[in-house]
Order: structure tokens, then sequence, then C-alpha cells
């Protein structure tokens, strides 16, 4: 029993040393798709007034207020799993519209991006023992991919948020991760001293 | 469709395009009122003028010249003229009346007018429509056919009515269609609404504006914010203008500035360069939006090349040109003959037939088409694939090797081959149908080789197909090939010499040498020996009566290499005078005339002449000169520096070596060892240096000298430096402590030296010698003055020491007085003067010159004059007795004068002398000064 959770204790340390690494690579890439998308730092500016505040790409309606830390992670979870679907789409988008040949700097860390963010889902999973639990998981979000109307500015635009959000919900991951993290080796603790 | 006409400029230079016109009186008017009627200002075209040429050129060229004033044709001429006049007339009056049918109340109308837009290619749908086309129907051209119809168009931006362009176009009429004009629009037609207003005029008259036709922009049902153009493609360095349709009363913030409707503003044009990927932003309060366009280049693809690799189906390929910038859906797209191409630089169709055929590349994207086309004959252009599945058969020197071909149709090709062995092109080919396997010849026994093949179209060769992988084999030993042997002969030694063989001649591994000796007279005196890794072999000289014969053969695996033969004489002729050889270019150059007995060339051998070690000999064989004198021998690499080689040329005969020449030089002289046995003798000043000759194997060059410096001991100051031949020198030296340095030299430079020190000091002998020499000679010319002084003594006597006549007084003779007086403030002046007889006043200025003796005054305190002489005598300064009788020293004549004495008495006192006798010079400088106390007689011959 211990060694489990040591176990546990360790895995949620490093799912959320991971969300932390993540945090870092998304915000690089998002960095990257700035000079990549040409948009320079005068339109980044423009772009930030875009960035989603209260209308959120991933959101997680039907959420009771007060959550445990063990329900915020799965809540968490939820969210990075959109953001994983929304990545896919990013993906696929951007791989039909500039086609299979680039690759440069942005195309290799948004494939670090991808391989990452599947990890974190895993790990969050593997933290959980009633596996999905919390708030009901976001619908699936529509790729845009498949949208005839979305002209290039309307896509970039949306690129831009899915970014933002990836930044959002990966620095929540890491800070839920360290809480459940810090309650578990408290727990431990008190065990150890009972 | 009709006669097309399509502009983008502005209205055309009139007068340019239209002949020049004469005007008809009839007509004057109508004109004018056309043209008064043309809100636009149009010149309408003259009805007669056109109506003239239907007629006939004739006509036209008639009409100018009249118009033009010009007379005196001939008649014949000016009849001609009068029937083209009454023609012409008659044409205007027909078509007038036409003309005059349509204007008084029949006007046709043009009919059918459309508009419509046209969008470039884009992702998605209302992205900016940028070319307005106009379509209508005239009555009027179609019941013309055979005139040319103008048309004005007019286009305005409906809502300010503000005119964006105008223009006039000309057609040719056409029944059947109807009349097409495209315009392209500063601005996509989105933006805002666009009017056209058209009509026609011909040379007759000038017909009525159509009503306005509208093609809608989206400002007028627009719901949103929206931007024109987006997502298209532009050209490097195109400018685009931009529109910005916004809600009623909202207004953008930035860049779109210039308001062209209610709800539309557009940016000045934006130049965009190659590597831009703009975006642009309208900022609306409450509803922003955005746009992204693409600036790229159109297809500049080329080169296009097709061949077969399997002789079924053709790969043309091509240069893809200038990056076009653009990627996934708007990237170049490529058609060959029609068929989709899925590469950017390569396509694959079948070969439908083995004739000549076209292939034609149409390289498309937004921007541009372009078309490569290529043509041949399929079977003219065969590129073969690699051989596959290449494998070997080697043997000692050949080897085989088989290969398979994947392709079926290579069967029946006629082919050839070529293969790279081991880095190089194989000097053969190979020629086969459907080849698949050579035989490679001539191949270096026991030696690693690497091949492939390649092959091309024997029939129609267009190129060299890939090569095959490479394959790897080694052929298999043969016997060695015959050792270079050669005989050497020293002082007591004969030793057979042969060279190692080097990998290539050994054709495997060398296990051992056999060497046979023989004497031809006895059979039975055989000798056989066997070597491992032995290259030279003594032979013991006895008292051979006989040449012995001498057989080395190399032995490997494959067995003996044929012997290599050479023969001892029993009396080798080994005595020629040795010559100097110098180096050249660091070698040596040796020259030897043609031995006529030589059967097979000659030998050069050489060997370091001091460093004699058994074996170290080697040599060159050098093949037969035909045709020249002199052969000559350059040899670098094989010798070192400063080593002194023996070199010796032999003929090679049927017999043994028959030597020519030996010579001994250096290759390259170097700088010689150090000088031995340095001695430094000396005797006085003469110092003999001596020493020996550098060592033999240290000279390392011909000495051409010695370098002898003389240093002071303790400096590095060269005294003294002489260059010699010989190993010994005199020095001739001052006395002193030196260091002497003596270095050999050579062509090669100077070597170190080797040093001694020497005091070198005057000797005993010579002190001595000079001792007695000197005083010798001082004697003598002490004896020699001494006779001579003995022999006239007398007159030296007169000379030197005159008898000194007794001394007389004679008080007349001078008179000399002191006169003192008293002065102010305790002060008494006294004067010494005296008195010249009157006989003899040239002497006394005589003595004042020379300022002897003069007359002074001196102011001599009272107190001390007294003082002085009464109580220190001994004063000369104020005691000018005394002094007097101090230099007045005549050894005949002392005047004694008491030591205290009354100055009066002084006074009184008067000297004659009759001989001269000068005082010293102090007794003139002396403060109390005395006028001639006394003088020389001599001096004054009147005195005598």
């Amino acid at each position: 029993m211990e060694g489990a959770a040591d176990s546990g204790r360790s895995a949620a340390d490093r799912a959320a040393a991971l969300a932390r690494l993540l945090h870092r690579d998304c915000t690089r890439l998002l960095q990257l798709y700035v000079v990549h998308g040409a948009l320079t730092k005068e339109r980044e500016s423009f772009l930030s007034q875009h960035a989603p505040g209260s209308e959120r790409l991933v959101t997680l309606a039907l959420c009771p207020e007060a959550l445990s830390t063990a329900e915020q992670v799965s809540h968490v979870r939820s969210a990075l799993r959109r953001c994983m679907e929304l990545l896919e789409c990013l993906i696929s988008r951007e791989v039909e519209e500039m086609g299979e040949e680039l690759e440069g700097e942005y195309e290799r860390l948004r494939k670090t991006v991808k391989d990452r963010l599947g990890h974190l889902v895993h790990s969050t999973g593997a933290l959980l023992e009633n596996g999905e639990g919390g708030c009901p998981p976001s619908p699936p979000l529509q790729c845009i991919k498949g949208q005839d109307e979305v002209d290039s500015f309307a896509a970039k635009l949306w690129t831009y948020k899915v970014l933002l959000e990836l930044i959002h919900w990966t620095d929540s991951a890491s800070q839920t991760l360290h809480l459940f993290h810090t309650e578990k080796h408290g727990q431990q603790q008190q065990q150890q001293l009972l | 469709m009709g006669g097309l006409r399509q502009s983008r400029g502005t209205f055309p230079p009139r007068e340019k395009k239209r002949p020049r016109r004469m005007i008809a009186p009839l007509e004057e008017d109508n004109f004018r009122k056309t043209a008064a009627d043309s809100s636009c200002g149009f010149k309408a075209v003259n009805t007669l003028y056109r109506n003239s040429l239907s007629c006939g050129a004739v006509g036209t060229t008639q009409a100018d010249l009249i118009a033009n004033g010009e007379t005196g044709e001939p008649l014949l001429v000016q009849n001609l003229l009068s029937s083209i006049m009454s023609l012409r007339i008659l044409c205007a009056l027909l078509f007038s009346l036409i003309a005059q049918t349509e204007q008084d109340g029949h006007p046709v109308p043009i009919e059918e007018v459309k508009l419509y837009s046209e969008e470039p290619y884009c992702a998605s749908s209302d992205c900016g429509a940028w070319v307005l086309n106009v379509t209508w129907r005239d009555k009027f051209a179609e019941n013309n056919e055979y005139e040319k119809v103008s048309y004005d168009i007019v286009v305005l931006r409906t809502e300010q009515m503000t005119t964006v362009h105008n223009e006039t176009i000309h057609v040719m009429p056409d029944k059947t269609s109807y009349y097409h004009w495209k315009w392209t629009s500063p601005i996509p037609l989105q933006c805002t609404s666009h009017s056209v207003k058209l009509r026609r005029h011909n040379e007759h008259d000038v017909g009525e504006w159509t009503p306005l036709y509208t093609h809608e922009g989206q400002d007028i049902n627009a719901a949103k914010t929206t931007i024109y153009p987006r997502d298209q493609v532009f050209m490097v360095g195109s400018n685009v203008t931009f529109c910005c349709i916004v809600e009623t009363d909202k207004v953008p913030l930035s860049k779109f500035l210039n308001r062209i409707s209610n709800r539309t503003y557009i940016t000045e044009p934006i130049p965009y360069k190659e590597s831009d990927v703009p975006n642009i932003h309208c900022c609306v309060e409450g509803n922003s939006s955005g746009s992204s366009v693409f600036i790229a280049y159109p297809p500049d693809d080329q080169n296009l090349t097709c061949i077969t690799r399997n002789l079924s189906s053709v790969e043309c390929h091509w240069e893809t040109g200038r990056k076009t910038h653009l990627h996934g859906d708007k990237k170049t797209s490529y058609t060959l003959n029609g068929r989709d191409c899925k590469l950017d630089n390569k396509c694959v169709i079948r070969a439908e037939t083995k004739q000549v055929t076209k292939w034609t590349l149409i390289a498309k994207n937004p921007l541009g088409v372009k078309t490569l086309t290529d043509t041949a004959d399929p079977t003219h252009r065969v590129w073969l694939r690699a051989p596959s599945d290449i494998s070997h058969d080697a043997y000692a020197r050949n080897v085989s090797l088989w290969w398979h071909w994947n392709e079926e149709n290579y069967a029946l090709l006629p082919m050839i081959c070529q293969v790279n062995l081991s880095g190089r092109i194989y000097n053969e080919t190979f020629n086969g149908v459907g080849l698949s396997s050579i035989v490679l010849k001539n191949l270096q026994p026991f030696v690693k080789y690497t091949a492939q093949v390649r092959c091309g179209s024997l029939k129609h060769f267009y190129k060299w197909g890939d090569w095959s992988k490479i394959t790897e084999f080694s052929t298999k030993e043969d016997i060695p090939e015959a050792v270079d042997v050669w005989i050497h002969y020293s002082e007591q030694n004969t030793s057979v010499l042969w060279k190692p063989l080097t990998q290539q001649q050994s054709h495997g591994i060398i296990t051992g040498y056999e060497i046979t000796i023989e004497n031809p007279k006895d059979a039975s005196r055989k000798i056989y020996k066997e070597l491992n890794t032995q290259l030279c072999y003594n032979i013991t000289s006895g008292n051979e009566e006989s040449d012995r014969i001498i057989r080395v053969s190399a032995k490997n695996s494959a067995g003996l290499s044929p012997p290599s033969t050479i023969i001892i004489p029993s009396y080798p002729d080994n005595e020629v005078d040795i010559s100097l050889i110098s180096s050249s270019n660091g070698s040596f150059e040796m020259s030897w005339e043609e031995y006529p007995y030589s059967t097979c060339g000659y030998v050069v051998e050489w060997f370091p002449t001091y460093k004699k070690t058994q074996c170290a000999v080697e040599w060159k064989k050098i093949s037969e000169c035909d045709t020249c004198a002199f052969d000559s021998w350059n040899q670098s690499g094989a010798i070192k520096e400063g080593v002194r080689y023996t070199v010796s040329v032999y003929a090679c005969t049927d017999d043994s070596p028959k030597l020519l020449k030996r010579s001994e030089g250096y290759a390259i002289e170097k700088q010689p060892g150090k000088v031995e046995h340095l001695e430094a003798k000396n005797k006085g000043r003469n110092v003999e240096l001596s020493w020996a000759e550098v060592p033999l194997e240290q000279q390392n060059g011909f000495i051409q000298g010695y370098k002898v410096i003389t240093l002071l001991s303790g400096s590095e100051t060269i005294n003294n430096m002489v260059l010699i031949k010989e190993p010994q020198v005199n020095l001739k030296l001052d006395p002193g402590s030196y260091t002497f340095r003596v270095s050999a030299f050579t062509s090669g430079g100077e070597g170190d030296y080797a040093a001694t020190t020497m005091k070198v000091e005057n000797s005993n002998d010579q002190m001595i010698t000079a001792t007695i020499v000197g005083c010798s000679a001082a004697t003598l010319v002490f004896i020699i003055i001494t006779v001579l002084c003995h022999r006239k003594r007398k007159w030296l006597k007169k000379l030197l020491y005159p008898d000194i006549p007794e001394p007389k007084l004679a008080g007349k003779w001078i008179t000399k007085g002191i006169y003192c007086t008293q002065m102010t403030e305790g002060y008494i002046k006294c004067e010494i003067q005296e008195v010249h007889g009157l006989e003899h006043p040239a002497m006394s200025e005589s003595l004042h010159g020379l300022d002897l003796i003069s007359s002074n005054s001196k102011v001599v305190p009272a107190q001390h004059f007294y003082k002085n002489f009464s109580e220190s005598p001994a004063d000369v300064s104020y005691c000018p007795v005394e002094k007097l009788t101090s230099v007045i020293e005549n050894p005949s004549y002392n005047m004694t004068i008491l030591d205290s004495f009354d100055v009066a008495q002084i006074f009184d006192l008067t000297l004659e002398m009759q001989d001269a006798y000068l005082p010293a010079p102090n007794f003139v400088q002396n403060n109390f000064v005395v006028k001639d106390s006394y003088k020389p007689q001599s001096a004054s011959p009147t005195n005598a």
C-alpha cells in the first residue's frame, strides 16, 4: 500500500512536471506561430484582443463550484482532451493548407506538443482512481477544417485561440496536479504518523 | 461574342485613332449637335467621311487632295476626280437619308445590357471580384454589318455617382452574338455598387445614353463588418487596395481612410513584397474583421524531359524554377498530356506508341499557367535501371561478373554496358542483347577489386543507366615477377643483391627466395640456397678461374618467379678514375658515353661513400638508349641529404656488367660538422691557428674553406675575420686576450665553430732587445753631443754662458725716485718714477712698450704703508724693496739690502748693470710697481 502510495505520489509529481513542460512548449509554440504566420508584433497586439476571456473554445459547463482536488484533476483532464482534439484538428488543417513539405521548428514543436499532451492526458487518467469524475465532459468540438466558409484570416484567428487554450489549460493542469500531488503527499504523511 | 475590346486604362487619345476627317456643310449642324449632346465630350465620326471610305479608297485620297487645295492636274485626272466626287455625293446622300431616318423619331436602342462580375480563384466564395463584364445587343450594328461601330462606356460608383472609368470602344458589327466588354476594377466590386451606361456612335451621329445598369455591392446588405479582398493570391509587387464594409454610422479605426460609400471605406494601395504574408484588420468598435491574402509568383517550371525506364511507360521530369510561395491547394498543379501529376517535378504516363510522341506539361497556379513540351521517340530516350544481384567468379587475372534485370522488356533490348573497376572506368565496353554477364581480363593477381556495372541502349544511346551496387572480389595468386638482381663489389666481398618485389610484382605473398650459383665449367660446383626474407647474399671469393652465374627467383604459393641471372666475372674490372659530381636540384646528374657493347642498357649504382654497410647498395636499371650519345641519370628521392655517395655507371652486357664511370658527390650539401683539434700557438704577437679537417662522415658536402673569426675575449665584437682554404692560418695581433672561432663551410652553409682562447703578449727577448737598442742609441747620441759640445765649447759657452761683466755704479745713468703725497682719508699716493737720460729716449719708450717696466702709481692707505714697512717687511705686495732684493739674483753680484732701512735710502739707491738680465714677469705684477731698477746693458749699444 505504501509502495502504491509512493508510486501514486511520484506519478502525480511527474504529471505536474510534464504539465509544466507542456505549458512552456505551448507558450513557445504560440511565439513561433506568430512568426510563422507572419503575424508581426503589430498583429500580435491585435490578436490579443481576440484572446478568449469569457469566450473560451474549451468550456466546462455544468460543473459544481466546489470541487475536490481529484475532481479538479478530472476536470482539467477533460479540458486537455478537448485541447487534444483541437490540436489534432489544427494540425490537420495546417497540413492541408501548407502541405507536408514544411518541416521547420514550428512543425517539430507542434508534433512534440501533441505527443506530450497525449502523455499528459494518459498519465492524468492514471492518477484518478475512479476514472472520469466531477463534471461531465464537454461535447466534442467541431473541427474548423470542414467549414468551407472559413477564410484564412478566420483560420489564423482560430489557430491563435487554440494555442491560447493550450497555454491556459496546460497551466491549469500544472497547478491542479501540483495541488493534487501536495495533498496526496500530506495524506501520506498523516497516515505514516498514525 | 461580337468584337471584344477590353481596357483597364483611361480614355484613349481619340485624335490619334481617328483619321483626318473632312466635314461637309451638310452634316456640320448634325455633328455639332451630337457633340454638344455628348456629356463626356466625345466627338462623333463624320458620316460623310465614313461614306466616302465605304465607296472607295481612291476617293479618300482625292478628297484629301482637294481639301489641301491642290490644282493644275491634267484634264484626264480632273475628269476622273469629278466622276469620283459625283459618286461620293451620291453615297453621302444615301447614308444621310438612313441617318435622318434614325434621328427622325426612330432610334434603334442598345438592348439586353447585362452586367456580371467575375471572381478569381480563391478557396472561399465571395473573396472579391475585380472584373466587371458588360454584354449588350445592338440592332443598328446588326443592320450595318460592314460598318465599324463605336461605343462610349462609362462606369460610375453608384452611390456617389462618381465616374471611375470611361472608354470608347470600336467594334465590327456582328449579327450573331452579343457585344462583350470587360473592365477590371481597382477595388473589389463587392466593396460598393457600380453602374454602367453606354451609347453608340457612328459616323452619322451619337446615340442616346442607355439607362444606368448597376452591379450591386455588398455594402447594401452586408450584416457584419466585411473586408475585400480576402484569401486571394496576388503577384509579388502588387499594390492591393482593401475595402472594409462597416455597419451604418460606424467608422474603421485605422488604415481604411477613404470613404467611397455610406458604409464602405478603402485603404490606399498597399505594396507587397515577396516574403509578405499580409493580414489586414478592419478594426471597428464592436465588430472587427480581418483578411489574409497571399503574395506569390506564377509557375516558373522549366526543362521538361521525358524518358523511359522500362520501355513501357514514360517518366517526365522538369525543374520547378522559382519558388511560388504557395502551398496546399494553392500550390502549382501539373497535368501531363491531360493527366494529373501527383509530384511536383516528375510525372509518369504510359508510353502509348513507339513513335515520336509529344508530351505537354501544364503547370498552373492561381497566378498563371506555364506550358512545357517535349517531343521524342521513347525508344530514343531509354534510361536503363541498375543491374541487380551482381555476382562474380574471380581468377588470378580475370573475373566473370553476372547480374539480373528486373525489367522484362530489357531482355530483348540491345544494350551496351560499362564497368567501374575500383574507381576507374574499365577501358572496354560490352555489347549484347539483354546483356547479363561479362568477363574482365588483364587483372592483377592477388588484388582486391570493386566493380559496378551500368548499361545503356545500344541502338539509340541516350544516357547511361544507374550503376549497380558494388561487388567486391579478390583475384587469386600467380607466380611472382622476376626479381631485379644486381652485384656489388666491395673491397673484400662480392654481394648479390635483389630488390623486394612490390605488391603488384609479387602476385601473392612472397614466402622466400631461391639463389643458385653455377660455374659453367664445373657443373658439380653448383650452390643452391633458399632464403626467407634476405635480399642480399655474400659470395665468398675464391680463386675462381671462370665466371660464375647467379640465378635468383622469388617464391609464393603459386610458384617460383622466372629466374633473374647475373654473371660474376672471375677478374672483375673495377678500376676507373673517380670524379666528383655536383648536385643539381637535389639530385645527381650523371652522363656517360654510350657503350657500344651494351646489350641491355645501363645500370647506375650508388651507395654512401663513407658509411659502408653490407647490402646498402641501390641501383637502377636504365633501358638502352638508341639515339643519344649520352645518357643522363637523375635520381631524386632515394638520395639522402648531406651524404656522400659513390655513383657508378655500368653497361649491361651479355657478359658481366662493365664499369664505365664512377663519381662521388653529394646530391644536396648540408652544413658541415665541427673542425677538430683546433690549436693556437703564438710567437709574440703572431698567432698560428691550426686544426684538423672535419671528419669525412661529418663533412656533409665538399668543404669549400674555413672561416676564422677573432674576437676579443669577453666580447662578441669581431676583431678579425679570415676565410681560407687550408686548415691553418697565421694571425698577427696586438697584445690582449682573444677567442678564435673556426668553422668549415660548404655550399650547404657554415657548420658549427670550434673555439679556443689565447692571450697575446710582447715577448721578453723583444723587450730586452728594445731596451738595449734604446740605451745604445741614447748613449751614442750622448757621446756625439758631448763630443760636439766639447769641440764647440767655446762657442757654446759664449752662446749659453757668456762672461758676466763686472757691475759698475753709474749714478747718472738712471735716476729713480719714489714720490709720495698725502691724500684724504689717510691714504698716501706713492709713485716710482724713473728718469732716463736725455741721451736714451728711444730706449725708454721701448721698455714702456714691452710693459716690463712701467710707471705706475698706487694709492696705498697710509697706515698700511707705514705698517708694512715697519711690521711686515716680508709682504711682497707692500714691500717692493724686499722683492727687488729677491729677484735680482746674480751669482756674481748680489746686492745685499738690509732688512730694515729707510725709505729715503732706497730712493737714493741706483744700480747700474752692464749685462742684461730680465726679471721675472711677476715682478712687474707687484702691486707696488717698480720701474726699471736695472736693465741689461747690452740692450743699449750706447751703454756698452
